[in-house]
């Protein structure tokens, strides 16, 4: 399409393109223009996206309350947490599914793939009856970690990915007498780079944004994450700036990320979008 | 030799049976036994505070049938799936061919493309939120271009409430898609499209007669994931409405009327379940559908 264009085609083609980059665009500056402006009053402001002056005031409020505080530190220990546990757990189970030959490794994938069928609308009551009768796990950090230590579809992805290896390279470490766990962490887990970053940085994303199971685990606003909190901040005051300021905040660490880690965002979804 | 070879798969076996097994019977134990209470639950009445189970037969799945709120839920699901789950796919897809082409700053254009996929459902709603209500930009632009008459609180009007949120989700999940898309262009061949052009098809019949056939693998998986996710869709309901599906349940989904009857005050888990196991079966068999549709598309074509 790089060639031959007529002027007409050309101009419909750039202003199209132009048009969906500011809608894709606009609303982000207006989140952060939106969160430096003064919106006390109740006086519709004549401007939404340029304040009439910078003003900090948002960002001192959320930062001077207790309550906002936490939220950010359980959204880390919310995210974080189960990115190690996560990632270890289902590179490992998925690696020995794919390379270990034991009797009956065949049966296991069938009942774990059909795990993955089972929608999560009709065990979302029982676990709930589960975790907090069983286990007591409301208003407990393990309520959303417990289940945060293993996913099934990345076991899956990384089991799909781990036959691909050579079988030569593992024989011959283990033939050269390096220790099976030697093995899985100097040999195995360099080759499963790419679906080990991509695994950590969409498990990343899925629980800083995780947003049920907060909600009915936890009782205590103390232990919403940034999610669930600003989302409760909407409601409160029709104060805009306090909610653009919101959305910021809970925007800025997956920017962040996806700036250091852009070709695994694009390479994860090309890679989850091809599996199906 | 031989021997270590022997002890390397005695240990596989052992390693099987230690480390693999437990945890994957366990987790098979925990969501099958979940499957068979919410079943068991579906059919009684439960009541969690006073731990009571009361058996009451196809009650529950009368209730979904007969009581208009249920009803309610279940056509603005559907609506939403039948807009958003098209829309998505079509508009990926679109867009994908357009940014795959060779153009100048196309990677700048592919960043800002990207940006939505960033937010978090809160941020979205809260965002959107502002742009339709009173003081927001939808209706400041739409009195200057001439669409709106009168400046008006969007988010209370039962017609327009549904709309914002499929509005927020095609925006937001659009760019997903297309970088779905943009990936799976790349094995397009280019010579076809140049071949294609030798013989003086615009931009249009390419994108019909070539892109669009070879896509549709992608397509399908694009349109079925689309479907399962816009019928479980619940954050940006219920951010929107705080929890109440309102105004005058306009934005009620089956999943946040799920989320009501189990985790709110209206405390019946049992209508829960079964709202939630009818809710999969028609998940099912509208994923089911949708993939018929595209292989039977793909034999005339």
């Amino acid at each position: 399409m790089n060639t031959k264009m007529s002027k007409f085609g050309e101009i419909i083609y750039w202003s199209g393109l132009i048009i969906f980059a500011l809608l894709f665009i606009f609303p982000f500056i207006m989140m952060i223009t939106g969160s430096f402006s003064d919106t006390r009053t109740i006086v519709p402001r004549k401007n939404f996206w340029i304040p009439e002056y910078i003003y900090y005031g948002n960002y001192k409020n959320f930062f001077s309350n207790d309550k906002a505080l936490s939220w950010v530190k359980n959204s880390f220990i919310y995210a974080i947490v189960p990115v190690i546990t996560g990632t270890f757990i289902n590179t490992l189970v998925g690696y020995i599914l794919a390379k270990k030959n034991f009797k009956g490794r065949n049966f296991l994938f069938l009942l774990y793939i059909s795990m993955m069928l089972v929608p999560s609308q009709v065990s979302l009551v029982p676990n709930y009856v589960m975790y907090t009768t069983v286990f007591k796990f409301t208003d407990s950090y393990l309520a959303i970690l417990v289940p945060g230590m293993w996913s099934i579809s990345n076991m899956f992805l990384m089991r799909q990915y781990a036959t691909t290896l050579p079988d030569s390279i593992i024989e011959a470490a283990l033939i050269d007498g390096s220790g099976d766990f030697y093995t899985f962490f100097k040999i195995i887990f360099p080759m499963v780079k790419t679906p080990v970053a991509v695994m950590g940085i969409f498990a990343f994303l899925a629980y800083w944004n995780i947003y049920l199971p907060v909600l009915i685990y936890m009782n205590d606003p103390g232990m919403y994450n940034l999610t669930v909190g600003v989302g409760t901040m909407v409601q409160l005051d029709g104060n805009y700036g306090m909610q653009m300021l919101g959305a910021v905040i809970c925007m800025v660490p997956v920017f962040i990320l996806y700036v250091f880690c852009q070709r695994y965002f694009v390479e994860g979804i090309s890679l989850t979008g091809l599996k199906g | 030799m031989k021997k270590k070879m022997n002890r390397n798969k005695l240990y596989d076996h052992i390693q099987g049976y230690t480390f693999i097994s437990p945890a994957i019977v366990l987790l098979a134990v925990f969501v099958y036994i979940s499957i068979v209470v919410a079943i068991y639950m579906s059919f009684n009445e439960v009541n969690l505070f006073r731990w009571t189970f009361d058996f009451v037969g196809f009650n529950n799945y009368k209730r979904i049938f007969t009581e208009d709120r249920i009803f309610k839920a279940f056509s603005n699901t559907t609506k939403f799936v039948a807009v958003v789950a098209p829309m998505q796919t079509v508009l990926a897809l679109i867009l994908a061919a357009v940014l795959n082409s060779k153009i100048r700053a196309q990677k700048a254009f592919r960043i800002v493309y990207f940006l939505p996929t960033l937010t978090s459902s809160t941020a979205l709603t809260m965002i959107f939120m502002f742009i339709f209500s009173i003081s927001g930009p939808y209706n400041t632009i739409g009195k200057a271009l001439g669409f709106v008459q009168e400046a008006t609180n969007w988010l209370n009007e039962p017609k327009f409430a549904l709309k914002i949120i499929m509005c927020m989700n095609i925006w937001s999940t659009v760019p997903y898609y297309m970088t779905i898309y943009l990936s799976a262009l790349q094995d397009v061949p280019a010579s076809l499209y140049e071949a294609a052009e030798v013989d003086g098809a615009n931009a249009v019949l390419r994108f019909l007669n070539i892109t669009v056939p070879h896509m549709k693998p992608i397509t399908s998986f694009v349109f079925i994931t689309g479907i399962i996710g816009t019928f479980q869709m619940f954050d940006q309901a219920y951010i929107f409405s705080n929890g109440s599906g309102g105004p005058q349940n306009s934005t009620l989904t089956v999943a946040l009327m799920v989320y009501q009857y189990a985790f709110s005050l209206l405390n019946d888990m049992g209508l829960a379940s079964a709202v939630a196991i009818v809710l999969s079966i028609v998940i099912i068999i509208a994923s089911a559908l949708a993939n018929k549709l595209n292989k039977s598309e793909k034999l005339y074509s």
